[in-house]
């Protein structure tokens, strides 16, 4: 019996040792110093349209917290698990005023503004705090490391793309806050903390 | 007394896990091949990807699912009542061995009981589909 509650009360030391709660969320990225002023590492400015056809840029996301992926429609490997994790974190925040969400399509051929319609539909989507949009190959995929995202174009890749299912957790002054990639369950469980988290600073 | 409920326990558990081992080859394949859209329990995904436990579509259309797999399909189908459209892409490469493998591990799950298929009647079929 003793045992056992050393055993819970180990398995409670490790569980608090892994997720950061309390505390602010580090600042990600590289920094420089420039006039004794700490510069910290801002996502890129972009310009997309989203599944309604709509212009979607960092304005968009002025005074709220966002959640970037990387994905395509027709991917047959990792985006629909990251996807099924997504939801999980869709439906406890799809109408929290300062939180969204934003899937950029890597497939600029195929992924139109139609698809990305259909996608977000069949996803069961309310229109609003979810935005699958497509724009300029060229800036989406020199603009994914400042997300923090692989995308590379490869033939021998399934569906013709690697990237990665980072879910990656950006504020309103688009620093990155935090992430966790999207196929592990127990990682998104743990994200929960870090969104709650930010989410308390606004 | 409480380890051995505990041992107990561990053991039932064991047991369990071992009776679901019958189709493990087909059940590796699927989680490969086609779990991460129609997910480990073939629940599907929203109105995205249709399920495959208990699919009515699944039933009616059994002798087809080799080309399925094999050729993909597209457009508006409905799966218990409800429509999805969406791509399900090829695969080409998948052999008729495979998708023996994977039909019966389908066909016997997730409170599936759909007839046992056989290898030479899947090679037959792919032969056929268009
Ligand atoms: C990339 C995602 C994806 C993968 C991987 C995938 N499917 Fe599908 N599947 C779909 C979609 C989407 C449809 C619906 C097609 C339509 O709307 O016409 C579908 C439909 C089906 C159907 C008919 C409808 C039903 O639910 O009964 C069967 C059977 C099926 N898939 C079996 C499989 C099997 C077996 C595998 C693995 C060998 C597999 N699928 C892999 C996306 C996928």
């Amino acid at each position: 019996m003793r045992l056992l509650s050393l055993f819970i009360f180990v398995v409670m030391l490790a569980a608090c040792g892994e997720s950061s709660k309390g505390g602010k969320l580090p600042i990600l990225g590289n920094k420089d110093i420039v006039n004794g002023d700490t510069i910290y590492h801002t996502v890129p400015n972009f310009s997309f349209t989203n599944q309604y056809g709509e212009t979607v840029t960092n304005k968009t996301f002025a005074d709220k917290a966002y959640i970037v992926d990387y994905f395509f429609t027709s991917c047959p490997t990792i985006c629909p698990k990251v996807k099924q994790q997504q939801l999980r974190l869709y439906d406890k925040y799809k109408n929290h005023p300062k939180l969204s969400f934003l899937s950029v399509s890597i497939d600029t051929k195929y992924d139109t503004v139609e698809r990305l319609a259909n996608f977000s539909k069949r996803l069961e989507i309310e229109k609003g705090n979810w935005h699958f949009v497509t724009g300029d190959k060229d800036e989406i995929y020199e603009n994914a490391n400042g997300f923090f995202h692989v995308a590379i174009e490869n033939e021998d890749a399934p569906g013709g793309y690697d990237h990665d299912g980072k879910l990656v957790l950006i504020d309103k002054e688009g620093h990155i806050r935090g992430f966790c990639d999207g196929l592990f369950k127990d990682q998104v469980d743990r994200f929960f903390y870090d969104i709650e988290n930010l989410l308390d600073e606004f | 007394m409480k380890n051995s409920i505990y041992v107990f326990l561990l053991g039932l558990v064991f047991c369990l896990s071992c009776q679901t081992q019958e189709f493990e080859q087909g059940r590796e394949l699927y989680l490969f091949y086609c779990s991460s859209c129609h997910l480990e329990s073939g629940q599907g995904l929203r109105s995205l990807y249709p399920p495959l436990a208990e699919s009515d579509y699944l039933a009616k259309y059994n002798e087809t699912v080799p080309c399925i797999i094999r050729k993909g399909m597209e457009g508006k189908i409905i799966v218990n009542g409800k429509d999805y459209n969406a791509p399900m892409a090829a695969m080409p490469k998948i052999t008729a061995f495979e998708i023996t493998n994977i039909m019966n591990f389908i066909n016997k799950s997730w409170g599936n009981d759909l007839p046992y298929v056989k290898f030479v009647d899947v090679k037959n079929k792919l032969e056929e589909c268009k």
